[in-house]
Parts: structure tokens; sequence; C-alpha cells
């Protein structure tokens, strides 16, 4: 990171025509800046309408300026906005400007943030939850974010930590005033505390990942022999009941991506190649990637055509497939499944639940679409998803509280009585992964990671 | 006649720190009030315990003295904590305090250590440094470094119910004309207060009616130059005190110095007053206490637990309301001082006082209480001093994962002392790393490069460490698969794994005995070195998983910050961080990191400031930092 003492600039809004654009300004010489365009700077919270021109003294834009002052503003430092007209010339002129203003010059990603923290406007844990709210795309997504900027993860974690830390103390005593005269429960009540702190981390612990689900989303392969029906079964989940959130073609030319939203959580299903025997190489490439999309997907669709006699040997090579969760299901349906016999009998032999019969066409259409929806929330929705969103929400709070959790267990694994020592250890241990994940020790590795994932101006 | 190092004060610190400072070469006076009373045990006669007994083992490693003298003169060893893991294991001794003062008083002279007797009145000062001290006889003794070591003396003052007594401890004139002295040079000066119990005629107590508890057998010495314990050993009696006790105490409350509102210093949490705990737990309905005696020949009994400053009459019920006690006579009733100490963020971590190069303080002065922290300071400032007065610009400093020294002197510099600074096993966060079994392994080699390690001991560590590589070789090298360690009763699950002797050694309850009946070559191990390689083993795992932090230590201890360091300059830094940065000065980012009342953002700042501003700074040539 450069100077922390330069002031810093950047646009706010996304780039191009629109009816307002922002441009922010952190750093100690922000209020000067409206200086440079022969201006004032309103006075710290209010606001003023103001004509900017340019070194020549032509007009610029007519603008509204608004002012905040360390430390009662968003980055902690002074703090300028210009509220101008939507245009990339405007917006271009402008900047320039302030770059040839010394001691200016434009934010880095996320450095705008990084004041914020290091004015201790956010903690870490904030930070993470900015940083969701923004790529936000559903309402849980949005709800949960806010609910990670408001203190749900750290506010428990934080009182996780306090306890570990007395349950610390308390062993503590037991070693360093062993001479002296101590209550006999002390160990007894250390036992029933670490096993009421155990049951709280696993209650968070044990939500089905859902808050990760929620933020990252699911991916959800159609996995299938050539013409199963895969293209037809992703064009109606995308096409019908469901809003297409965004719609990317696929980066290899044989994987196509939509992403939906499912109750919030946003699933991105992936149509790949037929899965068959080839000497096509163009084919072949095509078939490894569905391959690998079946085994890294979080869940997958099977998928096999129902009017193909034989078709109920193909489930169990292509079920096998799949690494995570997966639901069969035999297309067709509405032109009449062939060897009937086998349908009721259903997949015995693949692990990975019963068979859905459904056809996309005729009058089957509406009720194997409703199917389809519901097999999918089964797949991806926890069945033990707690009633409001789960605050655990990235890989990096699982972690450390698993590893806190273990350490704890591990810690009353030992004899309190013989070995307090390697106890305290252990506590000290479990502490210090909560403390990492709230911000409060050994951040600094973590924060360019955080940080670095921001853009400019947010 | 001009001294290379003068020390003042002739207790626990000073004589460290001088037998320290001869050891290093230096030529050393030792002044202090009365020749006879160097080594005094003020208080409890005893030495170690938690925390102070690994402190003791480190001087000793060090080659100090305290050690030897307590080897000397201990007359009931006992290993605190010894049903638990080696790492929080207590080696603490009760001492003749005679035998204990005769055998410093040995060491310091054997060491070339010169004792003028003489009360010092202020200090030599030239352009801002340090460099001698005038008597209150006004003779003036110059030298290339002071070590100032007062304890309690300094503007001592006794309090006994409503008594005052000017004084340095009972019977001794207090060191007022220097207090005045250094209260003018614009120090961060404060008082502070310990107590001490009432002393008993061990022949008037009823010794028939206590329980006895023995001393450790056989006594486990201090130094690891002691081989055989010739003192005899005794046995020590336990009471307890009753509800009368209470009664009588609770409805004097207000005759207590320490309550009465005479008493400005803060005293120790964790070693309160007898008139405290009844104070402070109210629902407890009786403590324990230890009746200690103080000597062979001396009947004086020292009653462990009932520190107070309650007034004479009151004292003499008190203990009449203890069994065994009923007839006991006082000798000398117990008393609360407080004295000044110097707040000691004031120090670099040499111990010298950052506002004027050349003086050097060690112990109580510094808002420790113990006789172990005051001689590990003393030890680490007469090392220093010897460098400074003989022009060489090392510094002395152990580090957090080095020594329970280097977390003390860590502790003192950066958080300062709120209250009588003690030594715990908790304090020290690489605990399994720094244990009293190790401390030669950790500090003689880091003491033998500093200079301040004799002959003898370099000779004995040089065959102990090889005597300690090859059995660590042995225990690493012999090993088996599980159905062989099986047939021999060994718990291990049959997975296949090949097993050393160092791996069973971490499984609880395993110790080389019992290895050594499958393996007898294992027998080749001595008996000296077993408990060290056993406990190396059984937390190995551990520290290993510790190194990562240690090497985070290591690598934020080594970035220096500039004294001079403009933390104005640092763009971002809140008023309140530079407040604290600019209060307590730093010397390093790792000490900055542990500063009360500054958020890792605001040091992470100054570590970008520090990055980008300086280039390279050269550093000190040969610093002796942490290196674990």
């Amino acid at each position: 990171m450069s100077a922390r003492s330069d002031t810093i600039f950047a646009l706010a809004t996304p780039p191009g025509r629109s009816a307002i654009a922002v441009i922010r300004i952190s750093g100690p010489k922000a209020h000067a800046a409206a200086a440079a365009f022969g201006a004032a700077a309103p006075a710290a919270g209010r606001f003023r309408v103001s004509l900017l021109v340019d070194a020549g003294g032509q007009p610029l834009d007519e603008v509204l300026l608004l002012a905040m002052s360390g430390p009662q503003s968003s980055t902690g430092e002074d703090v300028l906005e210009i509220h101008c007209h939507g245009s990339t010339a405007v917006v271009a002129d402008i900047l320039d400007i302030l770059a040839g203003c010394d001691g200016f010059r434009p934010a880095e990603a996320g450095e705008f943030t990084h004041r914020m923290f290091d004015h201790d406007k956010i903690d870490l844990l904030g930070v993470e939850g900015l940083a969701d709210l923004i790529d936000s795309e559903t309402g849980l997504q949005r709800h949960q974010a806010w609910a990670q900027m408001s203190g749900a993860l750290r506010g428990p974690a934080t009182s996780w930590r306090a306890s570990l830390i007395e349950l610390a103390a308390h062993l503590e005593t037991l070693i360093d005033f062993a001479d002296e005269d101590l209550p006999d429960d002390i160990a007894a009540g250390l036992q029933a505390r670490a096993a009421a702190l155990r049951a709280e981390m696993q209650g968070a612990l044990d939500d089905g990942r859902f808050g990760e689900r929620v933020r990252s989303g699911v991916t959800v392969a159609l996995v299938g022999a050539v013409n199963a029906g895969k293209s037809t079964l992703m064009n109606h989940l995308a096409g019908r009941d469901v809003a297409i959130v965004s719609d990317t073609a696929g980066t290899t030319r044989d994987i196509v991506s939509v992403t939906i939203d499912l109750d919030g959580i946003a699933v991105t299903l992936l149509d790949t190649a037929g899965i068959r025997d080839t000497d096509d190489s163009i084919e072949a490439e095509g078939v490894r990637r569905a391959r690998m999309a079946a085994q890294q997907c979080d869940a997958a669709l099977v998928l096999v055509d129902g009017t193909r006699p034989g078709w109920h040997n193909e489930i169990t090579p292509l079920a096998n497939l799949v690494e995570g969760a997966a639901q069969v299901i035999v297309t067709k349906a509405d032109l009449g499944i062939a060897e009937a016999g086998h349908a009721d009998k259903g997949p015995v032999e693949v692990d990975k639940g019963a068979c859905l019969h459904l056809g996309l066409a005729g009058p089957m259409a509406e009720a194997s679409g409703a199917a389809v929806l519901d097999a999918l929330r089964q797949l991806v929705i926890p069945a033990n998803r707690a009633e409001q969103a789960s605050i655990i929400t990235r890989v990096r709070h699982r972690h450390a509280i698993e590893s806190a959790y273990a350490a704890l267990e591990l810690a009353f694994s030992h004899d309190l009585g013989t070995a307090p020592e390697l106890a305290a250890e252990d506590l000290r241990h479990a502490a210090d992964s909560l403390g990492k994940m709230i911000g409060v020790i050994d951040v600094e590795d973590l924060l360019d990671s955080i940080f670095s994932s921001f853009c400019i101006g947010k | 006649m001009i001294h290379d190092v003068i020390i003042v004060g002739g207790g626990h610190a000073g004589c460290e720190a001088a037998a320290a400072a001869a050891r290093m070469g230096a030529s050393v006076a030792l002044v202090t009030m009365r020749a006879d009373r160097i080594g005094e045990m003020s208080c409890n006669p005893a030495i170690g315990g938690l925390g102070k007994g690994h402190l003791v083992r480190e001087i000793d490693a060090l080659d100090g003295i305290m050690a030897r003298a307590i080897d000397a003169s201990g007359i009931q060893f006992r290993m605190l904590n010894r049903s638990r893991g080696p790492a929080v294991h207590g080696p603490r001794a009760q001492a003749d305090r005679a035998l204990y003062r005769q055998a410093i008083q040995r060491l310091i002279a054997e060491a070339g250590v010169r004792v003028i007797e003489a009360a010092v009145g202020d200090l030599l000062v030239r352009d801002g440094q340090c460099c001698g001290v005038i008597t209150e006889a006004g003779e003036v003794l110059d030298a290339g470094a002071v070590v100032l070591t007062t304890g309690t003396f300094l503007g001592g003052l006794i309090h006994l119910g409503s008594e005052m007594t000017p004084a340095g401890r009972v019977g001794e004139a207090p060191s007022n004309v220097l207090a005045a002295r250094l209260r003018a040079l614009d120090l961060p000066v404060g008082r502070l207060k310990t107590g001490t119990p009432a002393r008993l005629d061990g022949r008037t107590i009823n010794w028939s009616a206590l329980d006895m508890q023995p001393a450790d057998d056989p006594p486990v010495p201090f130094s690891t130059m002691t081989t055989r314990i010739d003192v005899p050993q005794i046995e020590c009696g336990i009471t307890r005190t009753t509800p009368e006790t209470h009664r009588i105490i609770a409805e004097s409350m207000h005759l207590s110095a320490v309550y009465s509102g005479q008493i400005a210093g803060q005293g120790p949490r964790y070693c309160p007053s007898i008139e405290d705990k009844i104070n402070r737990f109210a629902d407890k309905s009786s403590h324990q206490i230890f009746l200690e005696p103080e000597g062979l020949d001396d009947h004086t009994v020292y009653p462990n637990g009932i520190s107070t400053s309650l007034p004479r009459d009151v004292q003499d019920a008190m203990v009449a309301s203890i069994p065994g006690l009923e007839t006991a006579r006082i000798l000398q009733h117990g008393y609360a001082i407080e004295y000044d100490f110097i707040d000691p963020r004031a120090l670099s971590r040499t111990l010298q006082l950052k506002a004027m190069p050349g003086l050097f303080l060690a112990g109580q002065i510094n808002g420790t209480t113990g006789y172990e922290e005051a001689a590990a300071q003393g030890l680490v400032a007469g090392i220093n001093a010897a460098w400074l007065a003989g022009g060489d610009d090392r510094d002395f400093v152990l580090g957090r994962a080095d020594a329970y020294i280097g977390v003390m002197i860590d502790d003192l510099v950066t958080r300062g002392a709120p209250e009588p600074y003690r030594m715990f096993t908790s304090r020290a966060e690489y605990r399994l790393l720094l244990r009293a079994d190790n401390a030669d392994q950790r500090l003689t080699d880091k003491g033998i490069a500093a200079g301040c390690v004799g002959a003898a001991r370099q000779q004995a560590w040089t065959a102990r460490k090889a005597a300690l590589r090859a059995a660590q070789a042995l225990v690493t090298d012999i090993a088996a698969l599980p159905g062989e360690l099986r047939t021999h009763g060994l718990p291990v699950p049959r997975d296949g794994a090949r097993r050393t002797v160092a791996d069973l050694l971490s499984l609880e309850d395993m110790s080389i005995d019992r290895l050594a009946t499958i393996w007898p070559q294992l027998d080749e191990v001595p008996v000296t070195l077993r408990a060290q390689i056993e406990a190396d083993c059984r937390y190995a795992g551990y520290i290993d998983r510790q190194k990562a932090d240690i090497e985070a230590l290591a690598r934020d201890e080594a970035i220096h910050l500039p004294s001079e360091f403009d933390y104005h300059k640092v763009g971002g830094l809140s008023a309140e961080a530079r407040d604290v940065l600019d209060r307590h000065r730093p010397e390093t980012i790792g000490q900055a990191n542990r500063l009360p009342g500054l958020t890792p953002a605001a040091v992470l700042l100054v570590l970008r400031h520090l990055k980008r501003d300086q280039a390279h700074r050269p550093q000190k040539a040969d610093t002796i930092v942490a290196t674990p």
C-alpha cells in the first residue's frame, strides 16, 4: 500500500453514462480539493451546490459538494464527495484535475475500506460483511451480509473467546497457586462450563454450511448422455418459475452456465456435454470437462432418457461420476417410458436417492417443473438450516471455529490434575483461533487478502 | 578510586548484579549501609516457588549465585506441582537465613566484589550521564556505570497499626536523601506497598498439635553445579485460622494501616494480608498457615499466610486464636512497608534508565516483588552495566521466547507495574518451552557468548551438552513397530507406524526408566538428564506448533523502532494511538504489539510507515536479541 498520509480519490459509482456520478475524496487535504475547481467545501456535515471550473476558468459542471470531517466520517478522515452529472467526460476531467493536485493520488483497490478499518470504523468481520453486501445478488445474501456487518458472528465469537480466556484463567489459577488453599471444585466447574461452550459452538457449526452456500452460491451440474434432455431442463429452469440472475456463456466451449435465485440461494446450473466415448478430439475434451464438472460440483442432476431401452442400466455409471449429492431424473416421461417395469423399482443400485420421472412437454410439464425445483431445493438447502440466516458465511470462519472447537475438546481430554499445562496450552490455541477470526491478533496477511478483493471507491 | 561498576544495595538484586558484573571482568564495588546484612531475606525465608523457581534456574544457567546459595542453605526442598507436567514444576526451598547470608557473602567475595559500607545520598551526573555516586558522608565514588537496587529502602515507611516509622526494613534506616534526589530528577516515581507477618518464637509453639509437612526426599538442588544437598532437612508445621481469628480481625479492621487509609501505595493482589483475605473472601471460614522455621539453630518461625499491619495487641490476640499458637510468643510484630519505585516503563530492556545513560535499576525499585525477580533483574543489569562501563556497545536482552527473565523484563518495560509484579508461569506464553529443567539448554550458551559464565560452569556445560546430544540421538534412533511394542505391554495402536523412544515418551506416564527395561542401552542416559529428555519429548508436538508463533515474534522483535521515531508522521494514526506510542516509545514492533491501548491496526500503520520510511538503518553490531 502506498502512503497513508496521501489524500486519495476515486469514482464511487459505476463508470459510464448515468444521471449522477459520485467522486469520493478522503485524506487530510480532502476539503481543500474544492479550491482546485474554484469552489469552496461546505462546512462539515453540510452540502453546497457549486459550479466547478477548470484551470482556464471554463465551467466543468454544476455539482453537489458534501463534506465530512474526521474522525466522524465514513473513513475516519476528512472526506469530500463531488456529486456531478454522470458524464464520462465530466468525470474524466474532474479526476484529471484531482490527480494533478499535490498530495493527491487515485485510490488503490479497497483503500477507502482499509482506511475505515485503520480508523476503527469497521472491524475485520465487518469488512467481510461489507464486501458481501456489495457483492450480494439475492435477498438472502443481502440479509446475511447485513447481519454480519451488524455483528451476527462477532457477538457470539467474542463471547466464546471471552469464555475460553476465562476457562484458561481458572486453569492457570490451579497451576500457579497450587501451593495455596484453593476450593476443591474448580476443576469440576471447568468441565461443566467447557461442555456448555462446546455445545454452543457446535450449534453454530452444525448449520449444514447454509451461510456459506448463501454467500458463495451452489453449483449444480446437469450430467447425462447426449440428448438426455439436459439443455431442455436447463432452459426450463432458467426460463420459467425462477428468475434469471445472470446468464453467462460458459468460459469453456462446452459448458454453459446459468445462475438462478432459488429461495435466496444463488444456484449456478452447469449444462455439460453429453457423456459418451468418442474419437472426435474436440468432443472428447468436452466430455472430459463434463466429468470434471460432475466431480467438482456441489450437487448434480443425473439425467437419463426414459424412452431408450436399457435406460436403467445407464444410471449407475453416470451417478458414480458425481462426488456430491445427486438426483436422478428419468426424462421424456411424456413420450412413454420404455421397459416401464423398471420405473417403479427405483434405482436400488444407486445410493443417490429415488428416481424422478418427468416430462417437460405435454400435460406433465407444470407438475414436472415444480417437482424438479423441489428436488433442487432438497439438494442445496440443508434440512437442518436454522430459521434465521447462518452466522458462518465463509470457510475462513468455519475453519477458525472448528479449530477452536477441536482445541477446546482436546484441552479437556487431558487429566486436569496431572497435565493442566497441556489443557491450558490448548485453550490458548482455541482463543487464538477465534482471535484471528475476529481480527484481534495476527491479521496482516489476512488484511491484505481481504482488502485486495475490494474495488476502488467502495 | 574509580570502579567500572558500582552497585547500590546489598539485597538479592544488588548481589546478583555485583557478582555478574565481576564475572564479566569489571571491577565492582557494592555500596551498602550494613555489610553484615548482605544477602538478607527480609521477608519469608524461602527461595523459588511457581514461576520463581524458573527464574532461579535461569539465573543459575547464566552462572548467577542465587541457586548455589540456596543449595548451600536450604533446609526444606520441595518441588511444587510435582504431580503435574514438568513445565509447571516449581522448585522451592526454605532457607536457613543465616546460612543463606553466609553463602551469598562468600560467593560475592569469591567473585572479587569490593564491599563499601556507606549510605548513598546522591548520584554523580555529568552531561546527563550517571558516572558514580556520592555518599551521605560526601565521599565521591566514580564509576563507568551504576546499578541502583534500593529494595524497600527508598523512602521506606513502616506501618504497624497507626504507628509509622521511617525504615528500610525493621530496625534499619531508609534512604531518604537518595529518594529526595531521585524525585528531584523528574523520574516517574510512585509508591508501592508490601507486608510481612509477625515472627514467632518456635519454642513456644505447640508443635505436637500440628500437621507436619516433610521435605522431599531426596531433595532436588537448584543449581546444575550442585551434586548433593548436605544441609539437614526439616519439617514445617501447618495450622489454620479459626472463626475466632476472623472475628478478632474483622472487629479491628479499621485499625489496620491498609484499611485506615494511612497507606497510599498499591499492594499485591496475589499476596494479600490476612485482613485483605478476610475482607475480600468473607465466605471462607479458614485460611491455611505454614509455620516455617527460619533456621536450623534459629528458633524464629515465619507464619506464612498471615502478613498484617494490624496494631500489636490485635496481632497478639489473633496469633493466640490459632491452633498450636495459643501460647506462642511474638518476637517481632508484622508490618506493612511503603516505598518508592520508579515506573519501569522509563527503562529500556537492558534495565538502563532511558533518561539517564549509565544508571541501571533492578529489583523492587522497578516495581517487582520477590527475591527471585530482584536477582534476575540484577543479573541482567549487572551484565549490561559491565558492558557499558567497558565501552562494549552490545545489549544483553533476553526475549519472551528465551526465558522467564525475558518475559518479566518485557512485561515491566512494556506494561509497567500497576501492582507489585510477581512472576507466574502463566505469564510465559511459551511455557512448555521455558522450563525449569532446560534453563541451561536455553541460556548457558548465550551467557558464555556474553562472558558472564565462569570457567568451571563452561566446562560442566560442555560435558552436559555432549551428554544431552548423545541422549537425544539415542531416543530418536531406537524405534520399533507396534507388534513388538505391544508384546512389551505398551499401549500403542496397531497402525504399522514405527515409533521411536522419543515418540513413546510423549505418551502419558511413560519414562526412560520404564523403556530401559525394553532397551537396556537407555540406561546409558545419565539420571540427571532424564527429566529434561522426557519433558522435551512430552511437549514436542506442542512446541512444534508454537514454532510459527515464536518465529513471528522473533520477526517482530527484530524490527527496531528508532528512539527518535516521529509518530506524527505516521498517516492515519489516531490521536490516542499516537499518545500511547509517544509515551511508551517501544523499542521494537513486537513490543508495540503488546502495548495496552494500541490496536493491531495502529501497529500495522507504524510497521508500514517504518518499512517505507526506513530503507535499512544500520543496527548495533552483535546485539543479542531474542533468538528462539
